[in-house]
């Protein structure tokens, strides 16, 4: 019998090792690791994954009730729970995914953390060609569980799992689940944040967001540890779509982050994004310029100048005219080279003295970028009756005598003839200046980049965006056979160039439009008429062209048109509604642009309220948006005849900066309300239209 | 009028309340707090020296990290062997960890062979609030113009493990020792980890 009763335990004792040892081969949980006021243990989404899939894997901790763990930015005190994994080579593991933090107030100071059962989700895979049917994962895991008081704990804990086709792991579902439940929603919201002083502005530009800020239990959780004081409250403003979150800057703060993450949430909704800081300062933006002096960038950037110039002949008020001049000088025959020398050297001078116009108006204080000759209603009404006459010559209304500037038909003979080389020149100078409407818009950023540079530099990319427009003019001079390329001249010419005379209408309606909003619709109408005078005055140019000859009569009749057409141009520029008031009107922008002069003008007459800032301050937009451009500020200001000037620092204008030393700052924001007869008034750096309205009442 | 300097009054206590907090480069808060030993002291008495403040509670595991690895110990040498004047404060209320009798406290730096110049008993909180001391070890120095130099965490590594003692950037070391230099702080602030300062609520 004893017999028996051994072999039977012996039997039973291998059953059980044989357990035990397969439990330990293959398990979707870890054993639990108990330590004071806290247990832990590693679980597993699938009990059988594949190779190269990401999986999920949760650490779950269970304080003590009354204990907590904390967040990615513990707050004040504590330590955010640290995860280090051990896995085959090649193994990949995310970060964690934090679940919605809580708030915890200990006497003056404030932690971010979760109690209860707490679930660390972090997604893993293993490399593609893992060679064995089983790996083991190991959680080397450090916390710091809290109550009153804190106790550091760590644990590691393992699992093994098959590898294979994927196996859900049952058992592990519902507290996947769980943990999913308690994660915040991923949103992509644009998020920004800077640091004015001793305030921290964040942006959400979300209506999402803004209709999140008006339930009573929302908070934004800052997972940067020591940029916020987490105590305070936060100042919550909001516009239709964009919210902003004002945070006193944490007395211990000493890094800017680049970025970290905000969760906002309330009692039925909770959302995690980034907030990365703003794009640059002044100082990062000479310092890029800086950069910009050596080698590869400078190259590059020649390259896109080059770029740049070529499309430019595709441009709808460069394309007709020059399309017509290249077969023109195509098929002239034998002074190709020579013309398209003469051409390029005109487009290359142009722009170097516009780029040098500009430099030295930059340098005189003028806050100027590309197509600031776009800025002048003079110089726009005169593009407009400019785009008018290109457009009727090519509707063929007139011809350009030989003596003007060698466009449409008169281009063959004045190629042939020894004017060619003036003719070509005037060319290249006339492809800029049609070309300058179309340059605004598209190349507007990246001129007002090579503006910042040193003016060598400035200069070397104006003159590379020269060279790409006046490209395939050289190319037709250099290449023999790339005239062949072109169609052959002949009747059809003629109704192409008719065509091409509708993208030169449409341009002169943009100008319109320009002109319209700089000047009012009283100065457009009038220069409308002007437009049409001046029409007329072409066409029956062309008739009398078209007879051969013209009388007295007719001479001073044209005479009389163009008389007219210069007196209503002069009459619709001097009647444009000044800025101050009227503009207001016609773009429904309640400010006018900063200038030391109108500043000086405006000053002596009536209140004004100076406002500097730049693309890149945060805590500037976000003061426009909550407290300058709201009806409240509008109406106060139209109320007491405040003009509301603007100065844009974007791009470091000198005369903006020399404004800010004399407030003893080097940035922005900067509020300034001058009345007249009464000290200047500097505002705070952080706006709410009741402050704006204080002020004002105050110093009436 | 009145209601607009109100509101500007208003938000400039709002301002003044956030700075309440020490500044770098300002002078130190004053304090008049008494020591194990009965005497008090004040920053003013020890004008002309170097002052280096230490919040401490001997129960925090941040604390135990750094007086069981002895580098609190040694820098409380160090620093005293140069002539500053170190100061330990507890700013733990009666009843919460870290709060000791002052024959407890003597009992600690015995045995923990510790060398500070006086241990100061903040019961009130009144010293830390001023400081806006947060944790234990929270560190401060102040130059012998009463100045303050430094204020953050003791070193670059938040944790609670003896280890990374070696591993860490010692900011508060490396500032103790330019300000006793003459030297600019490369470091004015920095992180201060550990446990939360138990104040009376």
């Amino acid at each position: 019998m004893r017999w028996i009763y051994i072999s039977l335990l012996l039997v039973l004792s291998a059953f059980t090792a044989a357990a035990s040892t397969a439990a330990e081969e293959h398990t979707d949980r870890s054993s639990v690791v108990t330590q004071p006021h806290l247990e832990a243990r590693l679980l597993s989404e699938f009990s059988t994954i594949s190779r190269g899939h990401l999986y999920t894997l949760a650490v779950e901790l269970e304080p003590d009730a009354g204990w907590h763990t904390y967040w990615i930015n513990p707050g004040d005190s504590g330590l955010a729970t640290q995860i280090r994994w051990q896995a085959p080579e090649g193994s990949y593991f995310d970060d964690i995914q934090w679940p919605i933090a809580q708030k915890f107030l200990i006497g003056p100071l404030a932690n971010y953390g979760f109690e209860d059962t707490t679930y660390l989700l972090t997604d893993f895979n293993i490399p593609a060609d893992y060679p064995h049917d089983q790996v083991t994962i190991t959680a080397n895991v450090d916390w710091l569980v809290c109550e009153e008081y804190c106790i550091p704990g760590s644990a590691e804990l393992s699992l093994t799992l098959d590898v294979g086709m994927p196996e859900l792991s049952e058992r592990n579902q519902p507290l996947f689940r769980t943990a999913r439940n308690r994660l915040p929603e991923i949103a992509d919201w644009p998020a920004r944040f800077d640091i004015q002083g001793r305030q921290v502005t964040i942006i959400v530009e979300s209506p999402e967001a803004v209709a999140m800020a008006q339930e009573e239990s929302f908070y934004g959780f800052v997972g940067a540890s020591e940029l916020v004081e987490h105590a305070e409250e936060a100042r919550i403003e909001t516009t239709d779509d964009m919210l902003v979150i004002r945070r006193t800057l944490n007395t211990y703060h000493s890094e800017v982050p680049d970025k970290f993450i905000l969760q906002l949430t309330h009692d039925n909704r909770s959302v995690e994004l980034w907030v990365r800081g703003a794009d640059q300062g002044p100082g990062a933006a000479s310092a890029a310029a800086g950069g910009m002096e050596g080698g590869p960038g400078l190259a590059l950037v020649l390259v896109f100048a080059f770029l740049g110039g070529l499309i430019l002949n595709l441009m709808p008020c460069v394309f007709p005219v020059l399309s017509l001049k290249a077969m023109a000088i195509a098929n002239s025959g034998k002074r190709q080279l020579p013309d398209a020398l003469w051409y390029t050297a005109g487009v290359v001078l142009s722009f170097l003295v516009i780029a040098a116009l500009l430099l030295a108006l930059r340098a005189a204080g003028q806050a100027l970028g590309w197509g600031f000759q776009l800025q002048n209603p003079w110089l726009i009404g005169t593009l407009v009756l400019l785009f008018v006459a290109i457009g009727l010559n090519l509707s063929g209304v007139f011809q350009f005598g030989t003596r003007l500037m060698g466009l449409g038909q008169s281009q063959v003979q004045s190629a042939s003839d020894g004017s060619g080389a003036k003719g070509s020149f005037a060319t290249g100078v006339l492809a800029v200046i049609i070309a300058s409407p179309c340059t605004a818009p598209f190349m507007g950023v990246a001129l007002g980049f090579a503006i910042v540079q040193p003016p060598a530099i400035a200069l070397l990319i104006f003159a590379m965006l020269g060279i790409g427009l006046a490209f395939p003019f050289l190319a037709l001079g250099l290449i023999p056979g790339a005239a062949r390329v072109l169609p052959k001249p002949g009747a059809w010419m003629d109704g192409f160039k008719q065509w091409m005379a509708i993208p030169m209408y449409l341009t002169t309606v943009w100008l319109l439009w320009v002109f319209g909003r700089q000047a009012g619709v009283d100065s457009l109408a009038i220069l409308l008429a002007a437009v049409v005078i001046f029409a007329t005055l072409l066409w029956w140019h062309g008739r009398q062209q078209l007879q051969g000859g013209r009388t007295l009569g007719q001479r001073i009749g044209l005479l009389m048109f163009a008389g007219i057409t210069v007196l209503l141009f002069w009459g619709a520029l001097s009647l444009q509604q000044s800025p101050g008031s009227s503009s207001d009107e016609v773009d429904g922008r309640s400010w006018q642009a900063w200038t030391p002069e109108r500043h000086e003008a405006l000053k002596g007459e009536q209140p004004v309220f100076v406002n500097m800032t730049a693309d890149w301050c945060i805590t500037c937009l976000a003061n426009e948006r909550v407290a300058l451009d709201t009806d409240a500020t509008r109406a106060l200001f139209a109320e007491h005849d405040i003009a509301y000037l603007k100065g844009d620092w974007t791009l470091q204008d000198p005369a903006i900066t020399e404004y800010l030393s004399r407030y003893q700052r080097n940035g922005v924001p900067l509020y300034v309300l001058y009345w007249p007869g009464r000290d200047p008034y500097v505002l705070p750096q952080i706006l709410t239209t009741g402050i704006v309205r204080d002020s004002v009442l105050a110093h009436q | 009028m009145f209601k607009a300097t109100l509101t500007l009054i208003g938000s400039a206590m709002i301002a003044a309340s956030a700075m309440a907090s020490p500044e770098i480069g300002q002078p130190a808060p004053d304090f008049r707090v008494v020591d194990t030993q009965g005497q008090y002291h004040t920053l003013s008495d020890f004008s002309g020296r170097t002052v280096m403040l230490e919040w401490t509670n001997h129960d925090c595991p941040f604390v135990v990290k750094h007086y069981r690895t002895d580098n609190m110990q040694s820098l409380q040498r160090e620093m005293t062997g140069e002539g500053a004047v170190w100061l330990t404060v507890i700013s733990s209320a009666p009843g919460t960890q870290g709060h000791v009798s002052p024959a407890r406290a003597d009992e600690l730096t015995a045995t923990r062979n510790a060398a500070p110049t006086a241990v100061l008993l903040d019961e009130s909180g009144e010293m830390g609030r001023a400081y806006d001391a947060r944790v234990t070890p929270h560190m401060y120095v102040i130059d012998e113009n009463g100045i303050l130099k430094y204020a953050g965490g003791i070193d670059s590594i938040p944790s609670a493990n003896p280890d990374d003692v070696p591993r860490a950037d010692p900011y508060f070391a490396n500032a103790a020792r330019a300000v006793l230099n003459g030297s600019d702080v490369e470091r004015p602030v920095t992180r201060p980890y550990g446990c939360t300062v138990k104040y009376a609520d």
